[in-house]
């Protein structure tokens, strides 16, 4: 799974432990989640989007393996 | 649907509470040790393997209840949905390994028994199984999280 967070969280001039905070997550669970190594549940795919003002489709790239 | 945004300060309590509860089971364990090794005497091969083991365990314990303090610190959570997810594979791989474990014991009393030396008690099997498994769970914890592969 491809996603654009670091793209997003650039946007709005974010680091990575000021979104874990925003989120209410560990920072190691954002930096997992960038390099697309961790796939979230929906809820915390939801409160990312949400925290970065767009929606989950925008930020996750689904990819069929 | 509840985020985790509304849930922070009730959580921060309990995440606190088991951080504390955790420093005072490691320094318990620490005591019971240091009482254990002074009281005993002669250490044998089976014993110094037991206190190595324990020691390992209380240390790899103290760094994940450091690790936790220093994110709650910093207003992050102590853990999150990935940690329990990540928590729960290493559990099951400790579950499995304990299985694993248990046979092998009862093979090697078993050979011992049979060269005509004492097999191991239930104690020994019990204490073995018990210490090797939070072995796997902690070592597979700490592998996994360094890869971050929680699924």
């Amino acid at each position: 799974m491809k996603t654009r967070i670091k793209e997003f969280r650039a946007k709005y001039d974010l680091t990575q432990e000021q979104l874990a905070q925003k989120v209410g997550v560990r920072r190691e669970t954002i930096v997992f989640l960038e390099a697309g190594k961790y796939n979230p549940s929906l809820k915390l795919a939801h409160d990312v989007a949400k925290a970065l003002k767009t929606t989950i489709d925008e930020l996750f790239v689904f990819t069929r393996r | 649907m509840k985020t985790n945004i509304k849930n922070k300060p009730k959580r921060i309590g309990k995440d606190r509470t088991v951080i504390i509860a955790g420093f005072v089971v490691s320094a318990l364990v620490l005591a019971t040790l240091v009482l254990w090794v002074t009281n005993m005497g002669r250490i044998n091969l089976f014993e110094s393997l037991n206190i190595l083991i324990i020691l390992f365990l209380v240390i790899s314990a103290t760094w994940l209840l450091v690790d936790r303090t220093r994110n709650m610190r910093a207003g992050l959570p102590a853990k999150d949905e990935m940690t329990v997810k990540l928590m729960h594979k290493a559990g099951y791989y400790a579950y499995l390994a304990s299985i694993y474990i248990a046979l092998a014991l009862m093979w090697y009393s078993d050979s011992l028994e049979e060269s005509g030396g004492a097999g191991l008690n239930a104690g020994q099997v019990g204490g073995a199984i018990i210490l090797l498994s939070a072995i796997v769970l902690m070592g597979s914890y700490f592998y996994l999280s360094h890869k971050g592969a929680a699924e």
